[in-house]
């Protein structure tokens, strides 16, 4: 029986180094090739405009701004459900995905709060049209910078 | 240092089971249908493959319907991911204890 540390493994059964090396190659390749599908170019900006007109019904009076958020809210829940299933792939959260995502909501919370403010304190309505266009170009250019970083085909 | 045997796996090593795990294992979950098309394999060749991982605990199927049409998803079981991983981690020790011995 082999002692050495560094032989090659002893039971016949196990691959060579060559077989190993070709089944590593075998499994970087389907992870790539399912990593890089991606729910199309709409996608984003959809999702980017849906957040725009939710900032954006705070224009509205009462009680059509309640009404209208409500409305998409729900029509970007739905969207984002049809995409997924379209797509016919959950990605995983990845700690990147999930780094992305608190800085999009810590970004999105921000900024409406800040809006919020804004507009009770100085009484500034328009303020609203700002903070939806930052929200709005924040999902657009993480996106863009996801897609820069992307999975190697 | 763990042996190279210890998380080789025979059901995981064959080409397209291995294929098969190293997609699901990139993801939550992923039609058949997808999953079938990113691999390049026939229904029946991906069914019969994916009975077997489903048999030994690897794979678990979901069915949902969508657009009248009832489809299948897959996932990897906790087992599964771990197996798949000790199972790289085996290639992986065979690859760089040859690479040590040259």
């Amino acid at each position: 029986m082999a002692t050495d540390e560094n032989s090659r493994p002893s039971d016949p059964s196990m691959p060579s180094r060559e077989s190993a090396a070709q089944a590593l190659a075998l499994a970087e390749q389907a992870q790539a090739a399912v990593g890089a599908i991606s729910p199309g170019r709409w996608y984003q900006p959809t999702l980017a405009a849906f957040l725009v007109g939710i900032f954006l019904t705070n224009l509205l009076p009462d009680p059509f701004d309640i009404t209208a958020v409500g409305v998409l809210f729900v029509g970007m829940m739905t969207f984002v459900v049809l995409q997924v299933r379209k797509m016919g792939v959950m990605h995983r959260a990845t700690p990147k995905t999930g780094r992305q995502m608190a800085v999009g909501a810590i970004l999105g919370i921000t900024v409406y709060v800040t809006a919020l403010v804004v507009e009770h304190q100085a009484d500034m309505p328009w303020v609203w049209v700002p903070a939806a266009l930052l929200v709005g170009g924040g999902i657009l250019g993480l996106e863009r910078h996801s897609r820069t970083k992307g999975i190697p085909a | 240092m763990t042996a190279p045997e210890d998380g080789f796996n025979e059901t995981i090593h064959a080409p397209n089971r291995l294929r098969i795990c190293a997609a699901l294992d990139a993801v939550e979950e992923i039609e058949f249908a997808t999953i079938r098309e990113t691999l390049g394999v026939s229904p029946s060749v991906l069914s019969k493959h994916v009975t077997v991982l489903s048999d030994a605990g690897y794979v678990e199927q979901r069915r949902a319907v969508r657009e009248t049409r009832q489809r299948v998803w897959l996932r990897l079981t906790k087992e599964g991911r771990a197996a798949y991983r000790s199972h790289l981690a085996a290639l992986r020790a065979i690859v760089s204890a040859d690479l040590g011995e040259g």
